[in-house]
């Protein structure tokens, strides 16, 4: 930083401070170029897109102000598709949080193995989704796949698992907890480690049992684990695009589509722009409001 | 913000437990919870392997038979010889290497900004960052289709990396990583008289690296991985990238041909599949080293 | 005098000739065309060896591909629409039969004539013209053709042995075919899968035919599918399904080639490769038809239209498609697919060569008599296809009453014509 200040009129610190404003911008200039132009923008001319009436590929363009949206909140399919976003988000999460809660601890229990244990869980993260979906389409096909075999071979019926409403949504959040827990477990069994040994030697003098161990120092003091966990596994659940795509491609019959799928349908394969950009801003608003539900809880969180 | 975590770095033995020491029968089932969550867990990866060494005829029996009753190779041979899958491959080392090089030429100046300099505005623009670092990506999808393809960019390497040169968990990453950092190393730098650049160069850098290492997993992983945005922008086979070229190439199997999918499957999962067993420490420790700044 | 004129007039004519033998060489300057097709396992068996020998015939060109492997030619249509509106370079473009109105209405493709007219080496004799037809709308041609096929029933003879039942006299009416299945049912296999899931409810408008409906109403601004004919198609498929005759999947070609299923109805098109993967006796027959009739069969199939924006590339482009009409790769599609090429002179000698093949036969007999594979106007041809796949899968899933599922689609349909 050149701190000489040839006949500046302004004091050295100004003058300073000004310099590391400057070289301050110029630093964040380029990241935020790059996040201006391909995260915020887009956002915004989104919206624009949201009024007007335009079939990529042809040149016809019209504004249409709000029909998209009335279009969208008339649309059987964009309810289901924002039903289906709750249900596996809601879903997915809670059930990875509990998965990978009782995972940590369950690792954390033992005394040995614990790097084994971890590296098996967190297999599922580290391998491409949308390889795996392929692999589970193949297990869960109806004709072939492995799992009905298994069924076969113990007696019972085969069941159509991607072909029927209830059961391919079943197997979408099965996979996505799957693909999921490890990650959540992970996190958890960080948090364990940081909760001193102190706290537990003191209980274990009071008489406390693994229940009250657990509600009055494990679960409190894992609460910061538990937010973050809450917020990773909730921008994972709404990236569940890819599970959804290869494992049902929405189907059957729109059973198991999610926003993100609806989105890319409207946009990629059907190419209606202006109504693919309304979806878009709907999601954004449900994410932004799913935010903002992650803030209130904050609060009840206990910070060491 | 304390000093980093030891848990970060190296797991401790432990020798005791947050539920403590469990009764026999607590202990049992215990283990039974771990492993048919680890059956669950592997199975998958189980039956890849296995049909990938099956002959294509023998899927075509609804069999519970796990193990193929004769490995062959034949179905990696027509992988590696009949389909893309090596230019798959390129393509992904190609595109993660770039924009990881691109994320950190961005992200490391502007997380030392954001650490260590004053400006005004600068709890806003940090907002921003947080904001970017929460929002799923296909809400931007059109219009950055559209920014592509006027550019000509739709087909290229250019359009799978410049859309995430941005990285908002780098500068976050890499800003928790300076904050830690003493302040007597950016004194010292200024007491010897270097400039800026020099102090960026010489000083900040080879300490960045357990930082750089840990925002290289995370985002090798993630762009290694990323399968919606090539389907959008790459059109031609030959340019797609390992997560797409899969899914490509099972449909184009038309689910006859289960076998030679599933050893394609494995190729794909295999480069960071086997980076993580090799990593695995770093792996996991840069993720939870996020979780426990908070 | 005169005899100088003479001398004069044949050395004109001599360089007339040479000359525009010279222009012809010259056109081949290296050119790169892109070409958007079709890559499923089936396609790409003749498609790849046309490429391939085009290349040979042709090193000044150099042809590029776009590749699509899943949703049929809508999906093609798509990308080929999707590349020119983002700027890519599109030259030659595989289109289904049912997808012409579209590529037509957009504006980006390339009528035909004009390089008809000029190309004097372009025999449009040899063509049959009944496959020429197809490429036709309002007046011009559009597209060339690069094979056609038929809906067709393939019957796995090992089955119907077992059942009792004459591989060479398969079934011809809906009854009988109903018949047929519950016998393969009773011993344990399934009976018969009508390939709704073909590109463009190709098989949904065969049924529909066969039962003398329309799929639209003459203006072209509503459905008339939905009719009692519709209805009968709908709940023919239901009852199949639901009395566990027909497999509800989407999966025709693993069905049948996994051995297990007696009738096929699919696309002629896979008469040469699916005998290829099997292990048992594959016989090929008409459609059963609601009575018993010969079948009306619409002609499934795609062609080659062209879409470059800049001269020499239309240029090399023509060539390209004229090639694919000439003998060497009409040869290919015939050899290599279940296709039947346009040109004539491969057609008679494919006669000649399976004169004793009985599967050939019928591919042969139907082609004769093809009605158009129909093609849905205005912009959203997609997602009207997509509302036709979606009201059979909801049937075949036993998701939706028949009427319920016709009743639907027809609102939806009405509503995406407008």
């Amino acid at each position: 930083m050149r701190s000489s200040n040839r006949g500046s009129a302004l004091p050295a610190r100004s003058a300073s401070r000004i310099g590391q404003a400057l070289g301050a911008y110029v630093l964040i200039m380029p990241a935020f170029l790059a996040i201006g132009v391909f995260v915020l923008w887009p956002v915004g001319y989104s919206l624009v897109l949201s009024t007007m009436e335009w079939k990529l590929g042809y040149d016809a363009r019209e504004f249409v102000l709000l029909d998209n949206y009335v279009k969208l909140l008339g649309s059987r399919v964009f309810w289901n598709a924002a039903l289906n976003t709750v249900v596996y988000t809601v879903a997915m999460v809670l059930a990875s949080i509990a998965l990978g809660l009782g995972l940590s601890l369950a690792i954390t229990a033992g005394k040995r193995l614990q790097s084994f244990w971890q590296v098996l869980f967190f297999m599922p993260i580290a391998a491409t989704m949308s390889a795996m979906a392929v692999v589970w389409r193949f297990l869960l096909d109806g004709n072939l796949g492995i799992v009905n075999a298994m069924l076969a071979r113990l007696g019972a019926a085969p069941v159509a698992w991607l072909t029927g409403d209830a059961t391919a949504m079943g197997a979408v959040i099965v996979v996505g907890i799957w693909s999921n827990a490890g990650y959540a477990m992970v996190f958890f069994i960080a948090g364990l480690s940081n909760i001193p040994e102190a706290l537990y030697e003191a209980a274990a003098i009071d008489g406390a049992g693994i229940l009250r161990r657990f509600t009055s120092i494990t679960w409190p003091l894992l609460s910061p684990s538990t937010l973050f966990v809450l917020v990773i596994m909730t921008v994972r659940a709404l990236a569940s695009f890819d599970i959804v795509k290869v494992l049902t491609d929405g189907g059957p019959l729109g059973a198991t589509q999610v926003l993100s799928h609806l989105l890319y349908q409207e946009a990629f394969q059907f190419f209606d722009t202006g109504y693919a950009s309304a979806v878009a801003v709907v999601f954004f608003l449900l994410v932004l409001l799913l935010a903002l539900l992650q803030m209130k809880v904050e609060k009840w969180v206990h910070y060491q | 913000m304390g000093s980093l975590p030891v848990a970060a770095s190296r797991p401790r033995a432990r020798r005791w437990s947050p539920l403590g020491s469990l009764p026999v029968p607590v202990n049992a089932l215990r283990l039974a919870f771990l492993v048919l969550s680890g059956c669950i867990a592997f199975f998958p990866f189980l039956v890849m392997l296995s049909t990938s060494f099956k002959p294509v005829r023998e899927v075509f029996q609804l069999s519970a038979h796990l193990l193929p009753q004769r490995p062959i190779l034949d179905n990696y041979v027509e992988v590696f010889s009949r389909s893309l899958m090596l230019r798959f491959l390129l393509n992904g080392t190609i595109v993660t290497g770039l924009t990881l090089l691109g994320q950190l030429l961005l992200s490391i100046p502007a997380a030392y900004a954001f650490a260590r300099l004053s400006f005004p505005g600068k709890r806003a623009l940090f907002v921003v960052v947080l904001a970017a670092l929460v929002f799923p990506r296909y809400i931007a999808a059109v219009p950055n289709f559209l920014l592509l393809s006027g550019m000509h960019l739709i087909n290229t390497y250019m359009s799978l990396i410049v859309p995430f040169i941005g990285s908002a968990f780098g500068i976050f990453l890499l800003r928790q990583f300076f904050l830690q950092l003493p302040q007597e190393y950016f004194d010292a730098a200024h007491i010897d008289g270097c400039g800026l650049t020099a102090m960026l160069w010489k000083v900040i850098l080879p300490l960045l690296r357990p930082a750089i290492g840990a925002f290289a997993i995370f985002s090798i992983v993630s762009h290694w991985n990323d399968f919606f945005w090539p389907l959008v922008v790459i059109q031609k086979s030959a340019m797609l990238t390992p997560p797409a070229g899969i899914v490509y190439f099972a449909d184009a199997e038309a689910g006859t041909k289960w076998s030679v999918i599933m050893a394609a499957a494995v190729v794909v999962i295999a480069p960071l599949a086997l980076a993580f067993l090799a990593a695995r420490r770093q792996f996991i420790s840069s993720l939870t080293h996020v979780a426990l700044k908070g | 005098m005169k005899k100088v004129l003479m001398i004069l007039g044949l050395i004109g004519l001599a360089a007339g000739l040479g000359f525009a033998r010279g222009q012809e060489e010259k056109s081949t300057k290296p050119v790169t065309l892109t070409f958007y097709h079709i890559a499923t396992q089936t396609h790409v068996l003749y498609l790849n060896p046309i490429k391939e020998a085009f290349q040979k015939a042709f090193p000044g060109i150099t042809l590029q591909s776009v590749e699509v492997t899943a949703g049929g030619y809508e999906a093609l249509t798509q990308k080929i629409l999707l590349g020119l509106a983002s700027g890519e370079p599109v030259d030659i473009g595989q289109t289904g039969y049912d997808q012409l109105r579209t590529m037509v209405q957009s504006g980006k493709a390339l009528a035909l004539d004009p390089f008809i007219a000029s190309d004097a080496g372009f025999k449009k004799d040899n063509l049959f013209p009944a496959m020429m037809d197809l490429g036709r709308l309002d007046g011009k041609q559009w597209m060339v053709p690069i094979g056609t096929s038929t809906p067709a029933m393939y019957v796995n003879m090992d089955l119907f042995r077992n059942v009792g039942l004459d591989p060479e006299n398969p079934p011809k009416s809906w009854a009988e075919a109903r018949a047929a299945a519950e016998k393969l049912k009773a011993a344990g296999h399934q009976g018969i899968f009508w390939g709704w899931q073909v590109t463009g409810n190709w098989i949904f408008q065969a049924m529909l035919d066969n039962l003398g409906g329309k799929l639209v109403n003459d203006a072209g601004n509503q459905v008339a599918f939905n009719d009692e004919k519709g209805l009968k198609v709908l709940e023919h498929l239901s009852d199949l399904v639901s009395n566990g005759l027909m497999p509800a999947s989407d999966q025709g070609l693993a069905l049948f080639v996994a051995g297990n299923l007696g009738m096929w109805i699919d696309s002629s098109f896979q008469r040469v490769n699916t005998p290829q993967q099997v292990k048992f006796g594959v016989r090929m027959a008409p459609i059963p038809t609601p009575e018993g009739t010969v079948p009306k069969v619409a002609a499934g199939g795609n062609g080659a239209m062209i879409f470059s924006t800049d001269p020499a590339r239309q240029k090399a482009a023509w060539q390209f498609i004229r090639w694919m009409t000439e003998e060497d790769a009409s040869r290919i599609v015939a050899d290599k697919s279940g296709y039947t090429p346009a040109n004539q002179a491969v057609i008679r000698a494919l006669t000649a060569q399976f004169a004793s093949d009985a599967n050939y036969k019928v591919t042969l007999d139907q082609a004769a008599r093809v009605v158009p594979w129909y093609s849905w106007p205005g912009k959203n041809s997609n997602k009207i296809a997509k509302s036709l796949r979606d009201m059979q899968e909801a049937v075949v899933l036993g998701k939706k009453a028949p009427k319920k599922a016709l009743d639907e689609a027809a609102a939806e349909i009405n509503a995406l014509l407008k």
